[in-house]
């Protein structure tokens, strides 16, 4: 495991000499927070107070939406399963197969080290954006902060593998990214601009039991309105789909690899 | 010891493509199934410390061996045995043992520094520390890179960075080393450099070379012994010193006379150009000599003579070609 902390760290490093980008992606973050904060305020029609909308206050779906755009954020879903079709396409594959450790867990750790480096950033700009428009969460305790983080991890761990299992199919396909780009969409569509109580009764057992409550309205939900219960049954999720999806990588990548067929051989 | 044995080793890549129907047009669903054997039934092995040069036109199947041999491809069928394991199914044992540096492909982190990067590599293979440290120091004053071992890889000029890229695959002490083509895109000098550093791995470490390159001078000035291969099948598997000597059998002659004299071909000497009293004549050595060259024409008649070998390049061609035997 020391091989791929030493990934991790050296691909944490090799992001930090990138701080120009960091700071684009922050900018851009806190003017996607500004409007979304617009817009919700106007959707509850300017009674913060009292309007509640399927359970939720004005202030826990803010919440809810900065922890959703961080993880959006954060992981770069389409760049991960670029990064294993690139090095296919390319041919670079050649150089990161004949190294002692496992490509794919190469990539991921790769891939969680640039992840760490953005939510270094985003993460402050999320909480101090919500505490200026909004004031602390109601409830909020102190305790929380240890399983938000940890539900976070584990959602931005899950998010990259699954992504990168996507990029694992470029060793059949010559563009993975439409694979990514359809995940992306459901990911949005259903966890990124509301939460699941906002769907109909029937969809909701979907959703609350697909991946993309793992990846995204599982701790969102959290961090609108934390307790212990739901932190047990989100993290549950999380570490099954992390094992599921690690299979199916592992899977995928020891068929992969007997059939990658390199440019110039 | 051998260090590479190989045994009828092939390799098939299969496609599909759409089958054209009787009226000419092709079927939308319909696929029929396309083998091309890039690598066709070779044989050969090589000897520990060995310099070998393993070249070929493109598409002859010489990257698709290097990497089986490396382990990143399968074979479809044949023995392999590199450092006696099997590539494809001892890969990550195997990589603690071989190196490689394919050229216009980077292993390095380019926004991190050479030595930042070698750090890293010492990390994956598992080396220590003050061990890592001597090595680093000991390969960079063999690459000469101490001037620029501290600056991001990406500022690095494309020669400065090829020097890293092969002192990131030595770090671990490998016994082989995989090049292909390694001066691709680098100036006269930077290949030269190049050169004469993998023959000092070479020479001075033992670390036995395999190499791939289209450039003659590379392979001239690295390897000892060359294979060449096409269409999948190994066509020449000779010493350097043989293929220079017994293949450079044509001389080309260039003879400047004091009158215009008729000079009559021969078996073996064939006048290329003519003009005035300038010839340019190619000498078979095989089938006539200089001096049958030389009864054409009277002594006093020679105001001038050029003799030259002919390259090695337009040899390896001919025998791309097929025309060599």
């Amino acid at each position: 495991m020391s091989k791929y902390f030493s990934i991790y760290r050296t691909s944490l490093k090799q992001e930090s000499k990138t701080l120009g980008n960091s700071l684009t992606s922050v900018i851009s973050f806190v003017v996607i927070i500004y409007i979304f904060q617009q817009l919700w305020q106007f959707i509850y029609g300017g009674n913060g107070g009292g309007t509640l909308i399927y359970g939720y206050s004005v202030k826990m779906t803010i919440w809810y939406m900065i922890m959703a755009e961080v993880l959006m954020y954060s992981v770069n879903a389409r760049g991960t399963t670029r990064a294993f079709a690139n090095d296919i396409k390319s041919g670079k594959i050649a150089y990161q197969l004949n190294k002692p450790y496992n490509y794919y867990m190469y990539q991921i750790s790769s891939q969680a080290g640039a992840i760490s480096w953005k939510l270094l950033f985003l993460v402050p700009t999320g909480i101090l954006m919500g505490l200026i428009l909004l004031g602390p969460i109601p409830g909020f305790s102190i305790a929380y902060v240890f399983p938000l983080l940890a539900s976070l991890l584990l959602a931005v761990i899950l998010t990259c593998i699954i992504y990168g299992t996507a990029g694992l199919l470029s060793f059949w396909v010559e563009e993975a990214t439409p694979f990514a780009w359809i995940i992306q969409k459901f990911q949005m569509l259903f966890g990124l601009f509301f939460p699941p109580e906002f769907f109909s009764a029937s969809l909701q057992p979907f959703i609350t039991y697909s991946p993309v409550y793992a990846m995204m309205s599982g701790p969102c939900k959290l961090m609108a309105n934390f307790s212990w219960d739901l932190f047990w049954k989100v993290s549950l999720s999380q570490l099954i789909y992390i094992a599921v999806f690690v299979i199916i990588g592992f899977i995928i990548y020891k068929i992969g690899t007997k059939k990658v067929n390199i440019h110039g051989g | 010891m051998k260090v590479i044995e190989v045994n009828n080793l092939k390799k098939e890549f299969v496609s599909k493509k759409r089958i054209t129907k009787p009226n000419g047009k092709k079927s939308l669903f319909k696929r029929e199934k396309c083998v091309k054997n890039a690598v066709d039934g070779i044989s050969f092995s090589v000897e520990e410390g060995e310099a070998l040069a393993f070249i070929g036109p493109n598409g002859a199947g010489k990257s698709t061996t290097i990497k089986m041999l490396t382990g990143i491809l399968y074979p479809t069928s044949g023995d392999i045995k590199v450092l006696g394991l099997n590539p494809s199914k001892d890969r990550i044992k195997l990589s603690y043992q071989i190196g490689s540096v394919f050229g216009q492909k980077e292993q390095l982190w380019v926004h991190l520094s050479a030595m930042e990067n070698f750090k890293f590599f010492g990390s994956i293979y598992d080396i220590k520390k003050d061990k890592l440290e001597k090595r680093i120091d000991e390969l960079a004053s063999i690459f000469e890179i101490k001037e620029f071992i501290n600056q991001p890889v990406k500022s690095l000029s494309l020669g400065q960075r090829m020097k890293c890229e092969m002192v990131a695959s030595l770090l671990h002490e490998p016994k082989m080393l995989f090049f292909d083509e390694p001066t691709i895109g680098l100036d006269p000098i930077a290949k030269e450099t190049l050169r004469k550093l993998i023959k000092k791995i070479n020479r001075e470490l033992g670390t036995t070379i395999f190499f791939t390159s289209h450039d003659v001078g590379d392979i001239e000035e690295v390897c000892k012994r060359v294979i060449i291969i096409n269409d999948g099948k190994i066509v020449l598997d000779d010493s350097m010193r043989n293929l220079k000597y017994h293949h450079l059998n044509k001389k080309l002659v260039e003879v400047n006379l004091k009158k215009d004299v008729k000079l009559k071909e021969k078996d073996g000497i064939k006048v290329l150009k003519s003009k005035d009293t300038l010839y340019k004549i190619e000498v078979d050595m095989n089938k006539t000599t200089m001096d049958e060259l030389m009864s054409l024409f009277k002594a006093d008649d020679l105001q001038d003579i050029t003799i030259s070998s002919e390259p090695l390049e337009e040899i390896i061609k001919d025998i791309y070609r097929g025309k060599d035997e």
